[in-house]
């Protein structure tokens, strides 16, 4: 299998992609997938609050020419494998989790963002020979990378290197106006260079689900609310948006309050394997795994 | 305290001879600070003194200048910057060169319109108007931040998508015509560099890069493709670079990229046809920020990636003139003969 090369976006901030990637990441090593989850949310990181691991070297210094590939990946798939164990009843996986870690301090960030034209072009080029190495390398099956959202240096950049795109909703919250600029401007300039490009709406209501640990019932059995967005019902919105934006929908996932009002950010589709939401990162582990 | 013939006040039609002649005698730098009125006059004492600048240049010498770049004088600044590194400042007055930091030359217009240029050599007061001139060029945008800016300033923001295969070609070569500092383009395919050789498109990019426009050339590898572009664009024109994409892309399509403030994509509908209005489909023209940025993040990537795969393809190739001689273990457990030598003397 090709290595895909996914990148999660998004207009505005607080949309969920980083807990998505990080969730898929996770399932789709644990299904038996080689997978690299690069944190380029450089401007805001929030890879470590998930994984809770202390790299070796940041992201940053190897962006800066500071570091070599193997000191700024970090194996997690030990992580993996205990919850697995701990949670799933199993004892292995098969497939293999690297991460590269963007450093959160302030200082870090700056020295990223203060560069002149010609050290930006040197990260950049540093930045695709790290997803060139670990095709190579690590024999990946996946590279899955964590942008910043809006229209930002980094941003861009990671779109631009990545072959598929997933443009992060949250319904209730979406700037119609936005993102189909967004859509317009940005993905569809990049999909004219055979990029793919896909709207994954999140929190999508009427699944509220309760405690951690009951029985979950099938989505058949759930109701489906309509929020309203600009006078859409929410299948209409998606419908609207994806002719808006001639995007395909590669997933829309639902809103538990479980999870986004738990106190801490954790890898749920391997701490809860039957919670609804573990389903649902299932099915868009396996849609990239299989569509694209 | 200066000597007299430290300072000397010339007038008239000396002044342009003895700027020409503090240029002549450079050995290593030239600063340059002109104020927007006075940028002609610079302009064309630049101009005479060509050669010069060009010799300084291959000897690895320094020529700056700080102006304010504004978009009447953009040929002005054009012209300069094909030798100088041009910054921008605004509201600047006044007008002086320093030649390798030992001679001030400054430059002054009374109400009459007569000219008077203050030639001083003496030491302390150059070295004082050298500090402010570093000081200045440390605080002053480069110039092609400043260009972008003012493309980017002037002009509403447009994205239009265009049918008409005439009007496209008529964009791409006035698009090309434009370009101040840099050109980037990008052919996903052979013919449709192939087209752009028989639409007077690469002759074109020539001539522009003639006038110290840099151009960047992203084309698919091919025999043909690379003979036209060593004969026609990279042995002619040291200012243009060309690169070739090791795979294809997914899609047909034609880019071009103007001073990182406009872009024109074309779809290439028939890669087999004779001229550029038979091939081409829809093309987007835009000027908007992030169309732009997204174009160029997309050539720059694509630009990198073919310098890696380049890269690659000569290690491949080196690894294969040594195969079966254990490359590594050569490396790593190589003994020296100064090491080999100690350790006999410690043996012994």
């Amino acid at each position: 299998m090709a290595t895909k090369c996914i990148a999660f976006h998004s207009y505005k901030g607080g949309t969920g992609k980083t807990t998505i990637a990080s969730n898929c990441a996770a399932l789709l090593a644990k299904k038996g997938f080689k997978v690299a989850l690069l944190d380029l949310d450089v401007y805001a990181p929030s890879l470590l609050a998930y994984f809770q691991r202390q790299p070796r070297k940041w992201l940053n210094d190897y962006l800066l020419g500071n570091a070599e590939v193997e000191e700024v990946m970090t194996h997690v798939t030990d992580i993996v494998e205990d919850y697995t164990r701990k949670y799933d009843n199993s004892a292995e996986i098969k497939g293999k989790l690297w991460i590269g870690f963007c450093s959160m301090k302030k200082e870090e960030i700056y020295r990223i963002e203060s560069g002149t034209s010609e050290t930006s072009k040197s990260q950049l080029r540093r930045f695709i020979l790290l997803r060139d190495n670990l095709i190579r390398d690590y024999d990946l099956d996946f590279v899955i990378i964590d942008t910043s959202p809006g229209i930002r240096y980094w941003s861009i950049n990671a779109l631009a290197v990545a072959d598929t795109l997933f443009l992060t909703l949250k319904m209730g919250d979406i700037d119609v106006e936005g993102t189909k600029r967004l859509a317009s401007e940005i993905y569809g300039s990049l999909t004219k260079y055979g990029t793919r490009s896909f709207l994954l709406f999140n929190r999508v209501s009427g699944y509220c689900m309760p405690v951690h640990g009951t029985q979950f019932s099938d989505q058949e059995n759930t109701t489906k609310n309509t929020t309203l967005i600009d006078g859409y019902g929410t299948s209409d919105a998606e419908n609207m948006l994806s002719k808006e934006t001639r995007m395909d929908v590669i997933s829309a996932i639902p809103c538990y309050c479980d999870i986004q009002f738990s106190r801490k950010e954790f890898l749920t589709a391997l701490r809860y394997p039957d919670h609804p939401f573990t389903k649902e990162m299932e099915i868009l582990a396996n849609a990239m795994a299989t569509k694209l | 305290m200066a000597k007299p013939r430290d300072i000397q006040v010339i007038s008239n039609h000396e002044v342009f001879k003895t700027m020409s002649r503090v240029i002549s005698n450079l050995n290593g730098r030239l600063d340059c600070y002109f104020d927007a009125k006075n940028l002609p006059l610079i302009v064309k004492i630049l101009s005479a003194n060509d050669q010069k600048i060009m010799e300084l240049k291959s000897k690895r010498g320094r020529v700056r200048c700080i102006t304010e770049i504004k978009r009447e004088n953009l040929p002005h600044c054009k012209e300069i910057m094909k030798n100088f590194e041009l910054y921008h400042t605004s509201c600047l007055t006044g007008s002086f060169l320093i030649a390798d930091g030992q001679e001030y030359a400054g430059y002054l217009m009374d109400a009459n319109g007569r000219e008077k240029l203050l030639h001083i050599t003496n030491p302390s007061f150059v070295d004082s108007q050298q500090f402010l001139f570093d000081a200045m060029i440390d605080r002053a945008l480069p110039a092609r931040q400043r260009i972008t800016e003012i493309g980017r300033g002037t002009e509403e923001e447009f994205m239009e998508t265009i049918r008409d295969s005439f009007r496209v070609k008529s964009i791409v070569l006035d698009l090309i015509g434009s370009a101040i500092y840099e050109i980037a383009i990008l052919f996903s395919t052979k013919n449709s560099f192939l087209i752009a050789e028989r639409e007077g498109i690469l002759e074109k990019i020539g001539r522009i890069s003639k006038q110290g426009v840099k151009v960047k050339i992203l084309v698919m590898q091919d025999e043909t493709v690379k003979e036209i572009s060593n004969t026609k664009l990279k042995m002619p024109h040291q200012n243009i670079q060309v690169n070739y994409l090791q795979q294809l892309l997914p899609t047909k399509i034609t880019t071009f990229i103007v001073d990182q403030t406009k872009s024109l994509t074309v779809e290439v509908n028939d890669d087999t046809r004779e001229t550029l209005q038979e091939a081409i489909g829809l093309a987007t023209y835009s000027n908007s920020e992030s169309t732009v940025f997204s174009n160029v993040s997309m050539f720059e990537s694509l630009w990198i990636q073919s310098e890696l795969d380049k890269q690659n393809k000569a290690r491949h190739a080196y690894f294969q003139l040594f195969k079966g001689f254990k490359l590594k273990d050569e490396v790593y457990n190589r003994r020296w003969s100064f090491d080999r030598e100690k350790e006999e003397a410690a043996k012994e």
